[in-house]
């Protein structure tokens, strides 16, 4: 089909003996939305930060757009999760988002009048363009996010990557944020790290769950065949989704027993 | 007016005052690094360690500054390395090269024979005695150091703001680091020797920490500071000429007491908003 952007083959990760990932396999193919969810310590970040090259696995062959991932990751456009970072920091909003336009290596490149320019486009998409002069501190969490990713999209990803990005957005920000999201993927692939299956489920084109090992990644046409197809994940005891799935019955939106997969 | 024009006939006075603001200015550049990055505590270490490069200089006759430069440098470079392997140890072994460095400085100035210099001046340094010469090569570091900040501006303020981010758009975090650090101990040497060791940790942390507050960019905290700085050593050295203390001191004494203003007038502030706000309900 797509040509991958993320192959993950048999990676294994651990600390002091302690095996975080183990025999994880993954393909991601362009123009898909996946959501990885797992339990907490369930080495969802880890997975993360070898896709993005700040971890190397202790076995298993990772490509991230056909390349290594050190070489790929001046293309992945990465949202992190901890928005509180450094809020006394001396910086603009503006001058955060152009940090995306950085060069690399040693450089002693100034950013250029383009550079300003793509950098306020992207803060318009955000709509936060008004908040561009203002210290990164003033701005509440939510706005923050958004600023990060304006960051992120001004480096023109191929892939884009967001942990947890819903943590400090409140309920109806997060339905915006989604659908922002879906507009993205019109032209990005995109891979979100996210506890919050629930709220993202609509726009989903597939799911993974790591808990340890990589327990389903469908794909599936339709949201609510790749919640069902989520469900089964539940097979598994220390996966979240069986909670996720009880809060989602709860809202009566979705019926399970109508031809879907018996669970 | 009279006062300061008289002091000012003093070529020591003229000189102490040059070498204030050499000193404000590479300390409120490197300054802050050092808060935005929050490395102080290296610093720390870093100066404390130089004690031991000064011991070896003087033990095997070696001029001073390649000395207590090389031994820093090695000492910065080994924290640095430290650090970004293994964070969370990292205060520790800065504490150990910190003691360590001390230590071997005194030992090897009770093995060298003859005139040795006293802990003292090394702490305290002496504002007051500085030659012109020294004037000469602190202005030639400054320059340099500050050329390099500016420089690779982009990058240094990428570094301390996201490394994690600074490191996947491919800059080269370790090596800026490191650059940082060799920066950082060539400079803490060089202020060192001539206004002493505590003023330079003062110096590196009060303004920085100030300006922070009331800065939009890195740049603007790095002149804020320098300016800040300059005004604590002049009116630290006024005070000290016109009291007769010692002058290191007072000026320390000065920016410690405007740093314990800013977060006293902080927290009334900060009360007063929420006098307000509850006011307001």
């Amino acid at each position: 089909m797509n040509r991958p952007v993320i192959e993950l083959n048999q990676i294994s990760f651990g600390y002091n003996g302690q095996p975080i990932l183990e025999e994880v396999d993954l393909v991601i193919e362009d123009g898909d939305f996946v959501a990885l969810i797992g339990p907490n310590g369930g080495g969802k970040t880890t997975l993360l930060k070898i896709i993005l090259g700040l971890l190397n696995p202790n076995s298993g062959s990772v490509r991230v757009l056909g390349k290594s991932p050190e070489k790929a990751s001046a293309e992945i456009g990465y949202v992190p999760q901890n928005v509180h970072l450094n809020t006394n920091f001396p910086v603009t909003v503006l001058d955060v988002v152009l940090m995306g336009r950085i060069y690399p290596g040693w450089t002693a490149r100034r950013y250029s009048a383009e550079d300003r320019t793509s950098a306020l486009q992207a803060l318009e998409k955000m709509e936060i363009a008004d908040l561009a002069a203002h210290r990164i501190g003033e701005l509440s969490g939510g706005q923050r996010q958004r600023v990060f990713i304006a960051r992120a999209l001004v480096t023109e990803p191929s892939l884009l990557i967001l942990d947890e990005p819903t943590a400090s957005i409140d309920a109806r920000g997060q339905e915006d944020f989604f659908k922002l999201l879906a507009q993205l993927n019109e032209k990005i692939t995109i891979l979100v790290v996210s506890h919050d299956f629930y709220a993202i489920t609509p726009y989903l084109k597939s799911v993974a769950c790591v808990n340890k090992r990589l327990h389903y990644h469908m794909q599936a046409p339709g949201s609510e065949d790749a919640l069902d197809l989520a469900f089964r994940c539940t097979v598994e005891d220390a996966c979240p989704v069986e909670m996720l799935r009880k809060k989602y019955k709860g809202n009566h939106t979705h019926d399970h027993d109508s031809g879907g997969p018996s669970i | 007016m009279t006062m300061i024009l008289e002091a000012l006939q003093f070529e020591f006075m003229r000189n102490a005052l040059v070498a204030g603001l050499l000193t404000s200015i590479i300390c409120g550049f490197m300054g802050t690094l050092v808060v935005v990055n929050r490395i102080v505590f290296l610093s720390g270490g870093i100066a404390h360690a130089a004690y031991g490069g000064i011991g070896l200089a003087f033990f095997f006759g070696w001029p001073y500054l390649t000395g207590t430069i090389g031994f820093s440098v090695v000492a910065a470079m080994l924290m640095s390395i430290i650090t970004l392997k293994a964070r969370h140890r990292a205060d520790t072994i800065i504490g150990v090269v910190w003691a360590l460095g001390m230590a071997i400085g005194v030992i090897l100035l009770d093995l060298t024979p003859g005139y040795n210099v006293d802990l003292m001046s090394y702490l305290f340094g002496s504002i007051l005695t500085v030659p012109s010469s020294d004037l000469w090569i602190m202005g030639v570091i400054v320059l340099f150091v500050c050329s390099l900040v500016l420089l690779f501006y982009n990058q240094w303020l990428a570094l301390s703001y996201d490394e994690e981010f600074a490191r996947i758009r491919g800059v080269p975090v370790n090596a800026l680091y490191m650059g940082m650090m060799i920066m950082l101990a060539i400079a803490i040497v060089m202020v060192i020797q001539v206004v002493g060791l505590i003023l330079v940790i003062a110096l590196l942390t009060i303004p920085p920490y100030i300006m922070e507050k009331f800065s939009k960019s890195l740049l603007q905290m790095m002149l804020g500071s320098s300016l800040l700085g300059l005004i604590f050593t002049i009116s630290g050295l006024w005070l000290s000429y016109k009291f007769d203390l010692t002058s290191g001191a007072t000026i320390i004494l000065v920016s410690g007491i405007v740093f314990m203003l800013v977060l006293l007038g902080e927290k009334i502030l900060r009360l007063k908003k929420q006098e307000m706000r509850a006011v307001g309900l």
